[in-house]
């Protein structure tokens, strides 16, 4: 064999072993990589409650990623194998042997002693071991994986509670709404009018899907599958109060000022009922001929409060201990349910001081209550309670309510003193039709009822127009404003009956 | 392979043969005599310098017996003129009575040239050899005279004796490839010394090799391999001799007026030659351009007025420049 062949094979075998050496770092770089790309989405889960790192996409692409950037910085950054060679000349005190052969053959240069030059370096390679050509040394890459490893098993052990990843149990109950909601979407989805749904309709029902295949199979946990509803919840209410808005407009453009913009703009803080009550109320004020433009938000709206009283529910049965028949670490993350739903503003019974300002602005309307959900059942009892409410009869009648058929009032909406009643003792209108149980509205009129011989609608159109330009003129005092609407409304639904 | 190994051999084993003829009246010294071998082999010229007394005349002398090369001595003195040195026209008379110019070769046209006490002549008389040195030819009235090859100047020059003598000039100076110190011998050595010239001891010196092996070896030295980053190395300790470079150390800024010429570099690197042959390599390595820094560079860093009057060593500064560039 001679001695140029003899040079190359010692030379190959370096080249193999700085390649190597090359691949073992840049996959050391990368496994630190993505340990810190973990460590930052556990920290992200656990602080910001957004749950990076159970996602299924992360691994891979932190994985990608990871490599991408140790990788290709390894290979760019390579060292030039010139370098190596005279870097191992000076460490082993080979006399630049090495490096001056590999030159003299590389670039084909032409002297009497290369040969003897190559011989000389090739045995002098073969004398040495992979050790002593790359000898171990400490390196801060592997430290940093170790700690970052050492880490990670803390946080594992430590920091996570164990409890937290097992799989939720959900009840059946709980899973039925949810696929029912589902295929009357799917039963929607096939009507020709509803085939261009919104952005966000199609991905709460892709969310949806994906939610009801986790409830059937569960491998999320508690607070991954809470937190993926609580997303749903926020997207639904900034829809509905999109949808609000536009509603709202709508309404303007159609003169139809009766429903508050407060009202509009908190739309999110209904409840079903409200909305039905809302539909029908918007339905007699258009004699049943409710623009489609109109109609087709208000069905968007009990859609989505649809689907938000299910995950509500859903949210509920999630925090709920007992049925998933856990133990008070499981009431711990209840607490954490309830904040979810709490921040999607579905907070209910529990906060009855802070009644949603939206219901407060339709209470005017003869719909108050003490409740977004109970509207109109409750303003009796309050007037028990005090001079201040407008009652089912039950209330005294020397004193005018601040807001009408509310179930609590508000005391700063107070008259400052009380208003004047109509004389003679207050009549219950018996007349007034109510098939469903949930609403009643507790009238009482200025006058009694006489024997009207107009066509009552030309009346209150006339009355509605110059009450409704004195309201936006603020001419009357707020506390009479829901009194006043009260009256035209219960004229309107009993001629309506 | 077998001949360039024999060649590369040859080398080593001249170089052992002198070093062995030169031992019978030459005490210790071996690291001076192996870097009068390497100028020999490299064409160069060398400036020996030492106290009197320390045998710088004595080893050119020797060297030029065990050489089997033309030897000339010329005892530089103040009233030494050119004409001394390279020779002169002269007229002369034929048989049939007619007269003609006829050039008389001076000392210079020798193989070895021992130039003794080099610095007591004057500048003119200096710059006599300067043609000669760099071209191996001399130039009289308009007449060119090549030099018979290997043509070797070996000047010596007393550091102490400042009174009545002439320094070098830069140009002389650099034109020398080595400046060799001569050293004061050790305890050891002095014995050996008073043995070999206090007793009846007349060694006999043979030729060990001649003209055209010195040639030959001249040849072969020049395909030994270098790669580019010893050659950078060799270039790096030449820029860093410039104060003004970047890499300059503090003391060269403060003390150098000039740094080495191209001509450092191109000792560095023929001398870093044969040193590794000499070494047994087959390659330059830094080590060996390490290795003859020193009287490669030290004449060529002109020492500025501060430098010269603190009576500062350059090869304080050589050693600086190899410590900064590693």
């Amino acid at each position: 064999m001679n001695s140029a062949l003899t040079f190359q094979i010692q030379i190959s075998r370096i080249k193999k072993r700085i390649l190597i050496h090359t691949v073992v770092k840049a996959i050391l770089t990368g496994a630190v990589l993505f340990s810190c790309f973990y460590g930052v989405a556990i920290g992200i889960d656990l602080w910001i409650e957004s749950p990076v790192a159970n996602q299924s996409w992360f691994p891979k692409l932190a994985l990608v990623g990871s490599l991408g950037f140790s990788i290709i910085p390894a290979f760019l950054n390579k060292r030039r194998f010139l370098d190596i060679l005279i870097e191992i000349d000076h460490r082993l005190n080979l006399n630049d042997s090495i490096s001056t052969a590999f030159e003299y053959r590389h670039l084909g240069k032409k002297s009497e002693f290369s040969g003897l030059l190559m011989d000389s370096a090739a045995q002098n390679l073969s004398k040495l071991n992979n050790r002593m050509l790359f000898p171990p040394h400490f390196s801060w890459l592997h430290l940093l994986l170790g700690v970052l490893i050492l880490m990670h098993l803390l946080i594992a052990i430590k920091i996570r509670n164990p409890s937290q990843t097992e799989p939720v149990v959900v009840s059946s109950n709980a899973i039925r709404l949810v696929d029912s909601y589902l295929h009357e979407q799917k039963i929607r989805k096939k009507r020709p009018s509803e085939d261009s749904e919104s952005t966000t309709r199609k991905k709460l029902y892709n969310d949806l899907e994906r939610l009801s295949e986790n409830l059937k199979h569960p491998s999320v946990s508690r607070d991954l599958m809470a937190g993926s509803i609580g997303r749903m919840l926020k997207e639904i209410e900034s829809g509905q109060t999109i949808a609000a808005k536009e509603l709202g407009e709508q309404l303007k453009l159609h003169n139809i000022e009766e429903i508050p913009k407060q009202a509009v703009q908190q739309f999110e803080k209904w409840s079903l009922t409200n909305i039905k009550q809302l539909q029908m109320m918007i339905d007699r004020m258009f004699d049943h001929q409710v623009p489609e433009t109109i109609s087709e938000r208000l069905a968007f709206l009990e859609e989505q409060q649809q689907l938000k009283e299910v995950l509500d529910n859903l949210l509920d049965d999630l925090g709920d201990p007992e049925s998933s028949g856990k133990n008070t670490d499981d009431l711990n993350r209840d607490q954490k349910g309830r904040r979810y739903r709490s921040e999607s503003g579905l907070k209910r019974a529990e906060d009855t001081n802070q009644e949603p300002s939206g219901s407060r602005a339709l209470s005017g309307s003869g719909m108050g209550d003490a409740h977004p959900d109970e509207w109109g059942d409750s303003g009796g009892e309050r007037d028990r309670g005090g001079d201040s409410g407008l009652g089912d009869g039950e209330a005294s009648d020397d004193a005018f309510p601040p807001t009408a058929g509310k179930g609590k009032a508000n005391s700063s909406l107070k008259s400052p003193k009380p208003i004047d009643a109509a004389k003679g003792a207050a009549l219950r209108d018996r007349s007034l039709p109510s098939s469903k149980d949930y609403y009643r509205a507790h009238i009482r009129t200025l006058t009694s009822i006489g024997q009207a011989k107009l066509d009552n609608k030309k009346v209150i159109r006339e009355y509605q127009k110059d009450v409704e330009g004195i309201l936006r003129k603020e001419e009357i005092p707020l506390n009479y404003r829901a009194y006043i609407r009260n009256y035209f409304l219960s004229i309107g639904l009993r001629k309506e009956n | 392979m077998t001949v360039e190994k024999e060649k590369a051999d040859s080398i080593r084993e001249n170089f052992d043969r002198i070093l062995g003829e030169l031992s019978k009246s030459i005490v210790g010294q071996t690291i001076l005599i192996k870097h009068l071998f390497i100028c020999l082999l490299c064409g160069g010229h060398a400036l020996i310098e030492g106290v009197p007394g320390l045998g710088k005349t004595l080893i050119v002398k020797t060297l030029s017996s065990i050489l089997d090369l033309k030897y000339s001595r010329i005892q530089f003195t103040p009233d030494l003129m050119p004409a001394d040195i390279l020779g002169t026209n002269m007229v002369s008379e034929d048989e049939a009575g007619n007269r003609r110019f006829e050039f008389y070769k001076g000392p210079i046209f020798g193989q070895l040239i021992l130039a003794d006490e080099i610095n007591r002549a004057s500048p003119k008389t200096q710059s006599a050899l300067l043609e000669a040195m760099q071209e191996e030819k001399v130039t009289v009235f308009g007449t060119e005279y090549s030099l018979s090859p290997p043509f070797m100047v070996l000047a010596t020059q007393n550091p102490i004796e400042m009174e009545g003598t002439y320094p070098l000039p830069e140009a002389q100076i650099d034109r020398f490839f080595f400046k060799l110190k001569i050293h004061y011998p050790s305890k050891e050595h002095l014995i050996e010394i008073i043995d070999k010239t206090t007793e009846d001891y007349h060694p006999e010196l043979s030729p060990v090799i001649g003209a055209d092996e010195i040639l030959e070896m001249k040849r072969v030295i020049k395909h030994v391999p270098i790669a580019t980053h010893v050659k950078d190395y060799a270039i790096r300790l030449v820029m860093a001799s410039h104060p003004d470079n970047e890499n300059a150390t503090e003391k060269i800024k403060e003390y150098v007026q000039f740094g080495a010429s191209p001509r450092g570099v191109q000792s560095l690197v023929l001398a870093g030659k044969v040193s590794a042959l000499l070494e047994g390599r087959f390659n330059v390595s830094v080590e060996d351009i390490r290795a003859v820094a020193k009287p490669a560079l030290r004449h060529r860093m002109v020492l500025n007025i501060k430098g010269e009057a603190e009576g500062l060593d350059e090869d304080l500064l050589v050693d600086e420049i190899i410590e900064a560039q590693g």
